[in-house]
């Protein structure tokens, strides 16, 4: 059995991802890997707001974080939350470039929390895809998703910028061409557009403004679903909570400004995952996405 | 053959009404930008403009160009990036910059230090800017609770900026009444031993 923390963050802890949430645990169940929660789902890891407001605020969260996890005896990290990723890898980063930092902030650490720096951290579509492997995927699978053409959103904070999430190395993801969630979904049997079909794969949802400036959200959302429906994809899988909140909860209203060609069901790569190896619409909280994919997906026999 | 010094500096001298191409910035610009973390890069821009070639927002808004942008705070072009207006907070943080740049000048953070000067500098003017007004909430909810409600937040930051709510908008609170019926915990564990320097740490912000 392998074992990590798993750090949900708000999205999926407490806020509208929660349907991510209750998919990660069917499938990491399913794939024989137990998580810990990391002590009852954590804090807020401050994400880009914290860290535009200061760099000290924003390294302080995601150090409380990491001092938490390493009170555990385990040494690495799951996380599901592209932006919570984001947080801790930078923090990570940051504190390999410059020792000092790391210093201040165990210095305004309290409960007898101290960070070491050492935290492995990684996207959950990483764990699955390096720990678990595509072929474990492929042995569980009990309902192949054949027939199922997908586009996959990998978004931002996954990927960029290398010097903190260090993609392009050994190992890691390609951020001009990310490959690791169309494997996991391909070893499901579904079909995944490849980049030259659906090149907008690494694009911005432009999640940050889903509230702040809706205009620039909605135009960035419907680019991405206009050039999924366009090369053909059925549905738009996607591995960040963000994303979910843009593409998918926002998408009534994105609909109501483009028209109905940019109407395209979107869904967590994780309830992909679950569904092929054979649990419900209910159990993966598929009833939970706005953008309607239950009704698609029955029209699959899926 | 018998040089005449005097005569060749003189051949050097600048035409009279020679004038440095920064005369009348605000050169302290660029110092500022360089004491807040992120801004200490600036010397580093070349200004090649692969930032503004890959931006997410420029190819959508074209007076959004972070190559501009960085050039008037190198330049202390102060009244320029003033005038700016709301155009400057419109980057979505996709990151495309840092990750292209072939100086390693972390773009997007120039920018962001950048935007704490101009907060600095013009108070009253950034109040309701509304990427602020949703940082201020985003980061009370932490101070407070160590967690962010979405739900919430939505909902204070509609109220703040006097927007009226649509039917769509009300999705936040019919996704999150589902939701919440499969779990519910609102408030971070011990986070009482935690706030008082998150608090501290956000009053103190970037300074």
């Amino acid at each position: 059995m392998m074992e990590l923390i798993y750090y949900p963050g708000c999205s999926l802890k407490t806020g509208l991802a929660q349907n991510y949430d209750k998919s990660v645990r069917v499938v990491a169940e399913a794939l024989g890997v137990e998580l810990h929660e990391l002590d009852g789902g954590g804090s807020c890891c401050g994400a880009n707001e914290a860290f535009s407001i200061g760099e000290d605020v924003s390294l302080y969260l995601a150090t409380h974080i990491l001092a938490t996890a390493e009170r555990t005896d385990l040494k690495e990290m799951t996380i599901p939350c592209s932006g919570c990723f984001m947080a801790l890898v930078r923090a990570n980063a940051l504190f390999a470039e410059d020792p000092s930092k790391l210093v201040k902030m165990n210095g305004l650490l309290t409960d007898g929390l101290k960070y070491s720096g050492d935290m492995v951290v990684e996207h959950l579509i990483e764990t699955l895809h390096n720990r678990v492997g595509v072929d474990r995927v492929r042995e569980r699978v009990k309902r192949p998703l054949s027939g199922l053409e997908l586009a996959t959103s990998y978004g931002c904070m996954y990927l960029r910028p290398a010097i903190y999430t260090h993609s392009g190395e050994n190992g890691k993801d390609n951020p001009e061409n990310p490959l690791f969630m169309d494997e996991l979904l391909g070893a499901a049997g579904a079909e995944v557009l490849g980049i030259d079909k659906f090149p907008a794969k690494t694009d911005c949802c432009g999640g940050t403004f889903a509230l702040a400036n809706e205009t620039l959200s909605y135009r960035m959302c419907s680019e991405i679903l206009l050039k999924a429906k366009e090369a053909g994809a059925d549905m738009l899988a996607i591995g960040c909570p963000l994303c979910g909140a843009a593409l998918d909860l926002r998408q009534p209203a994105i609909a109501k400004q483009y028209g109905d060609r940019v109407s395209l069901p979107v869904v967590y790569f994780t309830q992909l995952l679950g569904l092929a190896f054979g649990h419900s619409v209910d159990e993966l909280g598929l009833k939970f996405n706005v953008s309607s994919p239950v009704d698609l997906l029955r029209g699959k026999s899926l | 053959m018998v040089v005449n010094v005097e005569e060749l500096k003189a051949e050097w001298l600048p035409p009279k009404d020679f004038t440095l191409s920064e005369e009348g910035h605000d050169l302290s610009l660029a110092d500022e930008v360089r004491k807040i973390l992120g801004g200490e890069r600036i010397d580093l821009c070349f200004r090649c403009g692969t930032c503004t070639a890959g931006c997410t927002t420029g190819d959508r808004l074209t007076e959004y160009n972070p190559r501009v942008i960085i050039n008037m705070a190198k330049e202390g072009m102060w009244n320029e990036l003033a005038e700016l207006g709301d155009v400057i907070w419109q980057c979505v943080s996709c990151n495309k910059c840092v990750q292209h740049c072939p100086k390693d000048a972390r773009p997007a953070d120039i920018v962001r230090a950048v935007w704490t000067v101009i907060r600095h500098r013009l108070p009253q003017e950034t109040e309701h800017n509304p990427r602020l007004v949703l940082e201020g909430l985003y980061m009370g909810q932490i101070a407070e609770k160590g967690r962010v409600d979405e739900t919430k937040l939505a909902r204070d930051f509609y109220g703040k900026m006097g927007r009226r709510l649509t039917l769509d908008d009300m999705m936040f609170g019919i996704k999150k009444v589902g939701l919440t019926r499969l779990i519910r915990t609102s408030k971070a564990p011990n986070w009482d031993k935690v706030k008082p320097t998150v608090k501290k740490l956000i009053e103190e912000r970037g300074k």
